[in-house]
């Protein structure tokens, strides 16, 4: 059967079903037709047979008699009767003992017939004959049989007949069914048929667009539909694959990409690698220091040819798997060895050991040895590595120069010990020279006595700035010198530097300018001498080298950050200039502009290198631009720290009375009409410059014409054509013509000047360089406005020189000074100021004087004998802290060096004044002093009542 | 062909150990008369009762020396057993069914025919015209061949009738045959 249903399988439906119909109907009419034919069969046969027995019976009877009678003549006679019968082959009587009896044999036999012999009764078919056996019986008693055989031949005809019929119905049959099947099938075939063809248009052009027609809904109905869905979700999957497939693709594309990218990478990795191997293997075996890997065993894993060579084997392949136990002898190879192990176990490399060790010669030689662990990726030690390196070389020059080092040290502590011997032993004679010089000449002396002494004073002076200089250049270089940190007031400290040039400036008739822009912090912290001091020395430096015009201070703030502000200072003059090749020497030290400004200007040639040492110090940079013949530009930076406190935050808040006030500044210098022209403004005031006295009369006219006139006129006094006296003169006299009050501005205070300006009528004489917060409250004074809070009383009092004004407030003052010189010294200089003085010679004198008297104000000199200053200081503290109370002491201290200050304040002091002791940091210390020290009356000093 | 012959040949010498020609020649009449028997039809008065049996009759010398008692022995004809008597006086010829005169007793056949015509006694004989002289079945052997002649007058007269079947088989058929 699976034969036939493979041979099934490819064919087509139709054929199978036209088979298949074909095969049933065929099979039922076969199934039919034989058993018809059997049917036919057996009723012929059955016929036959009872044709047969008819004949035998009517024969057996009637031949009954015969067989009784033994009459074979008639029997055989009898038998002959069949002839009638065509079909009757032979028949045979036999007798009761079954002899043939009679027999009758038609005419024509067939050639194998033969007559049959006795057989039981019966019918016995055979191919060509049917052999019929009776018993013949008279009376119920058996006389014999009846045999007779007939041919089948009627049978044969018959049944031949039969299927002559039987296979003409039949092809007539399969005829129909086919041709009524192919048409049924058709019907079903038909639109299976069609969708087999879309399914394989479908498959074979991929166009899953196309769709089955559809019929009626019976079961190939329902096929077609489903195909139609099924079609529908391919199309759509498909398109969906279709963009998967792109993607895939390009993603494919891609990854290749990059795979072959990454395999020649690797390719060109391993190459570079192998170089690598190569170069690296060449280093370490090119390299004269020991260079190996060990496991942890301690057992050389990579070694290079320096580790070869000390260790005495040819080549350092020798060394692999082997430990020091293979060289060393046992106990230093122990030693070596449990020094790796606890290195490996603990983790803990060590780097650059210097390892003593004698070479073979019984030589020290000194190795530079490190060990570092090797950890794997799990963090566990897979071995160390080292490096070992001969520094014996440079061991031993390393010990040559710590001895070097010492010595110089030495040399260096010597020096610094020469330098505060000599600041001192110098100071102090020098100190004296000057300060007797100053003395006397505040005695009465003839002129000429008073013009040597002040050539005196003057080389004295000269003498001291020198020494400072180069004491000061000695303890920069020394590395001696620290910069305060101490809140200090900007302007105040650049106006006391300048002031004290004012007078310079004006007797070489110079313009002396300060312009600070409002942004400049009004507080910074820092150290206020040094910078006075860098001041100084740019300013003096200008003022020396020029011969007219003006030299200015400019001072502004750079880049943004204002917490940390870096300052950027300007001190430009119009002076001869510095030839471009000199400018970067000029810092350099004891070197000038030229060989001979020394002796033309003279010099020591170390201002520059200490104010460019300072300002380095203090954080920034200090360059020059200059030109020769016009001038010089010299900048410079400093980066302060914000003072801890702010005061005086409204310097720039412009008093109200002044907003829209007509103002009239007059001035040559236009520089200087420029800082003023800008603080008025800002102020708030219309501002209108005149250059002159002559301009500035027009202004005025037009200004009262225009009935807008001028409020306030500030003029400089020193001005070419018409200076300050004539042009306040001519005010006066056109006196219709302004009432503005008038502020005059001079580069130096003349004594007779401000009478003469009071009687003209003028308001204030002011002394340049002029500062906001003073011309401010000068104004303000004068137009009746009360002072701002926190702005302090205009310093209108310049610099002068020793002769200065009554203090404020007596003091009692305790001086500890051990120099005869020193002591007339400072005595002389207190009690001209009012004070009374004690003197002790030494520390010890000191604390006596205190047991008896009480003081305000203690001048410790440090350098004493028996007691110095410190010391006392000290114990006084001491007494302080037990009994209460707190006498100020300043040290008085020749010294200035590092750490000194910090070591007096330590001690217990409130300030110190550095000797050679100027009148100006006196006064100063003294105001500040006695405005602690109490109101008192100068009382008798318990020692002479 | 061989076998017929054997056949034939053995149906002559049937009897084991029968003597000579003679004695089967009686066997076969003998196994005539039992045939006879079945061939004949008796009215109905020829027998007392249903149940009483076929006697077959000898008179005078018996030929059959015993033989017809063993062809006859134990069969049934027609549902009667079948006897043998030997008659010794012709009057008991009534009470036979068929009788047999053999031709020791050719002197006396007149007289017993005459005896037995009253009765349905089927008269067998074996002597020359039998059948003509008034005996029913003559028998006649010709070519060593035991053929009868039948008288069907005869027959008729005692109301004997005889089979179709039977009459084919004589060889000579007198009187009316209807």
């Amino acid at each position: 059967m699976t034969g036939t249903t493979r041979v099934f399988k490819d064919s087509s439906i139709q054929t199978e079903l036209r088979a298949l119909l074909l095969f049933a109907s065929i099979f039922a009419l076969v199934l039919a037709c034989v058993g018809f034919g059997i049917h036919e069969r057996t009723n012929f046969r059955r016929g036959m047979v009872r044709e047969l027995t008819a004949l035998a019976e009517t024969l057996g009877a009637n031949t009954a008699a015969s067989l009784t009678f033994d009459d074979a003549r008639s029997a055989t006679e009898m038998l002959g009767a069949l002839r009638a019968e065509q079909n009757i082959l032979g028949a045979r009587l036999f007798n009761s003992r079954g002899e043939v009896f009679a027999e009758y044999r038609r005419a024509r036999l067939p050639g194998e017939f033969t007559m049959p012999a006795l057989r039981a009764e019966g019918t016995y078919f055979d191919a060509q004959s049917v052999a019929l056996f009776r018993s013949v019986s008279i009376d119920n008693e058996k006389a014999g049989s009846i045999a007779i055989v007939s041919d089948l031949s009627g049978f044969r005809a018959e049944m031949w007949q039969y299927v002559k019929i039987a296979s003409l119905v039949l092809l007539l049959a399969i005829l129909a069914t086919y041709a009524v099947a192919s048409r049924a099938l058709r019907a079903i075939t038909g639109p299976l048929l069609q969708l087999a063809q879309v399914a394989e248009r479908v498959s074979q052009e991929e166009n899953y667009a196309l769709r089955a027609v559809p019929r009626r809904a019976d079961e190939v109905g329902k096929v077609i539909s489903a195909f139609n869905q099924m079609l529908e979700r391919i199309q759509h999957r498909d398109k969906e694959l279709k963009n998967w497939n792109e993607e895939l693709e390009g993603r494919v594309a891609e990854r290749t990409e990059s795979l072959r990218r990454e395999v020649d990478e690797r390719l060109s990795a391993q190459d570079m690698l192998s170089k690598e191997r190569r170069a690296l293997r060449a280093l370490i075996d090119n390299v004269p220091d020991r260079m190996y890997v060990k496991d942890p065993k301690s057992r050389f894993v990579v070694a290079n040819a320096a580790v070869a060579r000390d260790h005495g084997v040819p080549s350092y392949e020798e060394l692999i798997g082997k430990s020091d136990f293979d060289f060393y002898p046992q106990q230093i190879a122990e030693a070596l060895y449990h020094g790796e192990q606890e290195l490996m176990r603990l983790k803990q490399p060590f780097y650059d050991r210097e390892v003593p060790d004698t070479d073979s010669n019984g030589n020290q030689v000194w190795m530079l040895d490190t060990q570092v662990p090797l950890l794997n990726s799990e963090g566990e030690v897979a071995g160390l590595a080292g490096i070992g390196r001969d520094i014996t070389a440079r061991k031993n020059l390393e010990i040559a120069w710590q001895r070097a080092k010492e010595a110089a040290e030495a040399a260096s502590r010597a020096k610094s010990e020469f330098l505060a011997n000599m600041s001192h032993e110098i100071r102090t004679p020098l100190n004296g020279i000057i300060g007797m010089t100053e003395l006397a000449l505040d005695t009465e002396l003839t002129s000429e006595q008073k013009d040597y002494l002040e050539t005196v004073k003057l080389s004295s002076d000269a003498l001291l700035a020198v020494i400072n200089d180069i004491l000061d250049f000695s303890k920069i270089e020394a590395g001696k010198i620290d910069l305060e940190e101490v809140d200090f007031d900007l302007r105040e400290c650049l106006e006391s530097a300048l002031k004290t040039l004012a007078v310079r400036a004006h007797s070489k008739n110079l313009e002396l300018l300060c312009d600070i822009a409002p942004a400049v912090p009004e507080s910074v912290k820092g150290d206020s001498s040094r910078l006075r001091q860098v001041i100084g020395n740019l300013i003096g430096n200008a003022l020396k080298f020029t011969e007219e015009g003006e030299v200015s201070l400019k001072v502004q703030m750079e880049s943004g950050d204002a917490e940390r502000g870096l300052m950027h200072f300007v001190v430009a003059d119009t002076g001869i200039g510095i030839p471009a090749d000199k400018q970067n020497l000029i810092f350099d030290p004891f070197s000038q502009a030229d060989a001979s400004t020394t002796r033309q200007y003279g010099g020591t040639g170390l201002g520059l290198t200490i104010t460019s040492r300072l300002v380095g110090m203090m954080g920034g940079k200090i360059w020059v631009e200059s030109q020769v013949g016009r001038g010089s530009q010299f900048h410079f930076t400093v980066r302060f720290k914000a003072a801890d406190q702010q005061p005086r935050l409204n310097t720039l808040v412009p008093p109200e009375p002044l907003r829209g006030v007509r103002v009239l500044v007059v001035d040559d210098n236009e520089t200087n009409r420029r800082i003023l022209d800008n603080m008025l403004r800002n102020w708030g005031m219309r501002v209108t410059c005149a250059i002159g006295g002559r301009a500035a009369l027009r202004e005025l006219a037009a200004a009262w014409e225009a009935a807008d006139p001028y409020g306030l006129i500030i003029s400089d006094v020193h001005m070419p054509e018409m200076d300050g006296f004539q042009l306040v003169a001519h005010i006066r006299e056109r006196k219709d013509v302004t009432s503005a009050i008038i502020v005059m501005l001079s580069s130096a205070r003349d004594r007779g000047d401000a009478e003469r300006f009071k009687e003209l009528g003028v308001a204030e004489l002011l002394l340049k360089p002029i500062r906001q917060s003073e011309l401010r409250a000068a104004i303000a004074r004068i137009l009746g406005v009360a002072d701002l809070q926190g702005v302090p009383a205009a310093l209108a009092a310049p610099a002068t020189p020793a002769g200065a004004a009554p203090p404020a407030r007596a003091m009692r003052i305790l001086l500890a000074e051990d120099n005869a010189v020193n002591q007339r010294l400072a005595r002389r200089l207190l009690e001209k100021r009012g004070h009374q003085v004690v003197v002790a010679g030494n520390g010890r004198e000191a604390l006596a004087a205190l047991e008896q008297d009480t003081f305000d104000l203690i001048l410790m000199d440090i350098q004493m004998p028996e007691m110095d200053g410190m010391e006392a200081t000290a114990k006084i503290r001491e007494k302080e802290a037990l009994a209460g109370g707190h006498v100020p002491i300043v040290a008085l201290t020749a010294h200035a060096m590092k750490g000194d200050q910090e070591l007096c304040l330590a001690a217990g002091m409130d300030d110190y004044l550095s000797k050679p002791i100027r009148p100006q940091e006196l006064d100063e210390l003294l105001t500040k002093f006695g405005r602690l020290a109490p109101e008192r009356q100068v009382a008798p000093m318990r020692n002479e009542s | 062909m061989r076998l017929l012959a054997l056949a034939l040949a053995t149906t002559f010498v049937a009897p084991a150990g029968l003597p000579g020609e003679t004695a089967g020649e009686y066997a076969v009449k003998a196994a005539f008369l039992f045939h006879f028997a079945q061939f004949v039809e008796w009215p109905p008065g020829a027998f007392k009762d249903p149940a009483s049996p076929l006697t077959y009759c000898t008179i005078g010398d018996d030929p059959f020396r015993g033989v017809l008692e063993e062809s006859v022995q134990g069969k049934i004809v027609g549902s009667r057993t079948l006897q043998v008597q030997h008659l010794k006086e012709r009057e008991q010829i009534a009470g036979c069914q068929i009788l047999f005169i053999g031709a020791a007793e050719k002197k006396h056949l007149a007289e017993d025919l005459s005896v037995a015509v009253g009765h349905a006694v089927l008269t067998v004989g074996e002597t020359e015209n039998f059948a003509q002289d008034g005996g029913v079945i003559g028998f006649v052997v010709e070519n060593d061949k035991v053929r009868f002649e039948i008288n069907v007058d005869t027959a008729g007269k005692a109301k004997l009738r005889l089979s179709s079947r039977l009459l084919l088989l004589a060889k000579t058929v007198i009187g009316n045959q209807k």
